[in-house]
């Protein structure tokens, strides 16, 4: 390991020495080498792009699947929430007039006796009829 | 494309930030949403202002849970005599049918509405009308509109 490492080390130093004594001419071949080069990989890289056409064309469509189930999940999550929170607050709402109704003088069995809602019928219509 | 590309990564930010806001609203107001505790996990004041309901409390919904201890709560700061009353009701309360319970409420509010002159008159009539014999309540309980024929004018 540490052999290979020199040995990349010296290589380097040859190339950089070499690469400075390159003259004009040959530096602007190879220039013209390098550019050349790098606009085949680009035309390559290009050509590899559409050729994974089906692929590039699938994964938006997977995208808006995902974000699709996603707004699902979300609107179904946040339905949940708000029916168990209007629960919640109904739940509060009751404490505060249950309590008030149950600690009445009047217990709430007046306000569900048929009996005596008729009975007040009754008794005011009596006092109707005695009113000269 | 693009323009598609940007909707969708802005409808995402959306959703999270919708997201966000449920779990961080729901956390912030520091009611617990879900479970409520059973008969065994309350205290053991909670317990004793809500003994008439031990029986029936691990079948209570997750929302009258909360409620009752929402009363429990609010108990100590009652007089003796509404304390008194809170728990020799709040069995029978327990018992009636949502829609009983809702109509109780919905009197109870408009009661309240009237002044306290008219309120001490209906408790005065309540009061009246317990004194009366239980076959004459009956009547009137068992009678659509009224027994006029069978009582003494």
């Amino acid at each position: 390991m540490k052999d290979e490492l020199r040995f990349g080390y010296r290589i380097r130093q040859l190339l950089d020495r070499d690469a400075s004594q390159v003259d004009g001419a040959v530096a602007d071949r190879l220039f013209t080498a390098r550019e050349e080069a790098l606009t085949r990989q680009r035309g390559v890289v290009a050509e590899l792009s559409m050729a994974g056409g089906g692929h590039v064309a699938t994964e938006p469509a997977f995208g808006y699947l995902r974000l699709i189930l996603a707004t699902m999940a979300l609107s179904i999550g946040a339905a949940g929430s708000y029916f168990y929170w209007n629960t919640f607050e109904q739940a509060t709402e009751n404490a505060e007039i249950d309590s008030a109704l149950l600690a009445d003088e009047v217990p709430f069995s007046a306000y569900l006796d048929q009996g005596f809602i008729r009975w007040l019928d009754h008794v005011s219509q009596q006092e109707d009829s005695e009113q000269p | 494309m693009v323009g598609s590309r940007i909707a969708a990564r802005r409808l995402r930010t959306a959703l999270a930030l919708i997201a966000f806001a449920l779990i961080h609203g729901s956390s912030q107001a520091g009611t617990p949403v879900f479970g409520q505790p059973s008969w065994s996990e309350l205290s053991s004041s909670q317990q004793r202002v809500l003994q008439p309901l031990s029986a029936d409390w691990d079948n209570f919904e997750s929302w009258r849970k909360k409620k009752w201890l929402d009363i429990a709560d609010k108990y100590p700061r009652m007089r003796a005599e509404e304390r008194e009353r809170v728990q020799q009701r709040m069995k029978a309360w327990a018992k009636l049918t949502p829609e009983e319970r809702q109509a109780a409420r919905d009197t109870f509010r408009n009661v309240q509405k009237a002044s306290s002159v008219e309120r001490e008159a209906l408790r005065q009539m309540w009061t009246e009308y317990e004194s009366l014999p239980a076959e004459e309540k009956q009547r009137f309980q068992a009678s659509r509109s009224g027994p006029r024929p069978t009582t003494p004018q």
